[in-house]
């Protein structure tokens, strides 16, 4: 990229009047969206929400609207005039959904919405709008599910998987099982996961169970369902990145000698563009690899780990994975999940709290 | 980038206008998922997969009943499919297609099943005991 600014990297998230995670947000919900090829999705107005809209001359509102995305996305992706760019996308996919009801999609709804609230990001304070955003979908999704009679007592799940999408997976499960109990189950994991997640998205302390559990969650729902439901799943995965909070620095130690020495200083020279990484020796010899970002200390696997979600580009490579064809996506998604889940640290979580703790002789060594 | 991008929001700071507009964008949200408890058609509410309806349209215009390209032209959307949201989603295309758009309107009949359920019908123009 000789002669070409750096702060013009797409990999680069920093420096800007977004915060790095809500900027990176933003640059991989715009990613994915020209992947899926949303720009043949913003179509002339047909029967609009706004009756002000039935007035505008279809085709030049659908191409306003694509030259809009397309100039947006390109400022945002070389992180030019970054807010702007994010408030212009939020409202050309808002207009969007209100330009057209057989168009409406409530993936294309929510894409609408963060672009906009990360367009609305105070520099320099917390996302908390985009906070609330994650917080609302899911509650809205778990509360409309509660008044579902059909959600409730398992006969939505059991047609929607046997009727409609004729899983054979779920009706092998299913076999010698009562009627409608394992969807029942499933049903009910779906409503108080969607609870417990948008509650989780408010309270600071549970917002790593609520991204791992919802990282989980939409990970069972693909493999289940074998759908990704358009940008949906691509576009909640990313708007996790609001809920964790970006370390400005993390101290990387690693020990002389350690297989991890040339890889490490070799993935934070080619990728670290934001200068996240300060790669020292470590203090600490017997430990091969050591992290520390904010009030996570981390080891080993689990430090090489947090290290490369600290890197936009690993994000960029999981949006291409989730936008890829079914086998790409499921391992791309599978893949992603045993790979970033700290099962160590969860694990040891699980041992505390486990009353079973208090009756067997010693714990497990913490990792 | 500063170190307060670590910090959740202090809680002395006056709120900024970018983020009034945010929030009473998020509370209209909020308006349209208690709005969902009493309007069947859960637009704006964050109510995906609510409901599976299987559903058929069938249109007659000037006595001719129109082919599944012809309703899909005229809907846009397909004569025969699956919607993943409120039933209502369908009648309201059709409703708003034909009460303020249609040249020659047409007589419509919805045929669906929610979640598998028992066969429905709908029809436009809608009865007044509706």
């Amino acid at each position: 990229m000789a002669g070409i600014p750096s702060s013009l990297n797409p990999l680069r998230c920093a420096g800007t009047a977004l915060p790095p995670n809500v900027l990176l947000l933003a640059k991989l919900l715009v990613l994915c969206l020209l992947l899926k090829g949303y720009l043949h999705e913003i179509r002339p107005v047909f029967l609009p929400f706004l009756s002000p809209l039935e007035a505008v001359d279809p085709v030049f509102f659908q191409r306003t609207l694509q030259g809009a995305f397309l100039v947006a996305s390109a400022a945002l992706l070389l992180n030019l005039r970054v807010r702007t760019a994010c408030l212009v996308l939020g409202a050309v996919f808002l207009l969007a959904v209100l330009a057209s009801k057989p168009g409406y999609r409530n993936a294309t709804v929510y894409v609408g919405c963060v672009l906009l609230l990360a367009g609305l990001q105070t520099a320099g304070a917390a996302p908390w709008l985009l906070r609330a955003q994650v917080a609302l979908l899911y509650l809205g999704a778990g509360l409309n599910k509660l008044f579902e009679a059909d959600w409730r007592n398992g006969q939505y799940v059991e047609h929607w998987l046997v009727q409609v999408l004729t899983n054979p997976y779920y009706e092998a499960m299913t076999h010698g099982l009562p009627p409608l109990a394992l969807s029942l189950l499933l049903g009910w994991a779906a409503i108080l996961s969607e609870l417990g997640i948008g509650a989780g998205a408010l309270v600071r302390a549970l917002r790593p169970a609520a991204i791992w559990w919802g990282a989980a969650f939409h990970t069972g729902v693909l493999l289940m369902t074998h759908q990704d439901f358009g940008i949906f799943l691509t576009a909640i995965l990313a708007s996790y990145l609001a809920l964790v909070d970006w370390p400005v620095v993390a101290e990387v130690q690693v020990a002389p000698g350690s297989r991890y020495r040339g890889f490490v200083r070799a993935l934070a020279a080619a990728l670290d563009l934001d200068g996240t990484l300060r790669v020292g020796a470590a203090s600490e010899p017997e430990r091969a690899l050591s992290l520390r970002a904010g009030r996570s200390r981390l080891h080993g696997v689990e430090a090489l780990a947090r290290l490369l979600l600290l890197l936009p580009a690993t994000y960029f490579l999981l949006a291409v994975l989730l936008t890829g064809p079914k086998w790409v996506r499921w391992g791309g998604a599978l893949g992603a999940l045993v790979a970033f889940t700290p099962w160590r640290t969860l694990l040891r979580r699980v041992w505390e709290l486990s009353p079973a703790r208090r009756w067997l002789p010693s714990a497990p060594a913490a990792g | 980038m500063t170190s307060a991008h670590r910090a959740d929001r202090p809680p002395s700071r006056r709120p900024t206008l970018r983020e009034v507009v945010g929030a009473i964008f998020l509370l209209l949200q909020v308006g349209f998922i208690v709005r969902a408890r009493f309007d069947p058609d859960r637009y704006f509410c964050w109510a995906p997969h609510d409901a599976q309806n299987e559903y058929l349209v069938e249109a007659v215009v000037g006595g001719r009943t129109l082919r599944p390209g012809e309703i899909a032209a005229r809907y846009r959307m397909a004569q025969r499919g699956v919607d993943p949201r409120a039933i209502e989603h369908v009648f309201d295309v059709i409703r708003h297609y034909e009460g303020r758009v249609a040249a020659e309107p047409a007589a419509v009949v919805v045929r669906y099943r929610t979640n598998g359920g028992e066969p429905r019908v709908w029809r436009w123009p809608e009865s007044p005991a509706r």
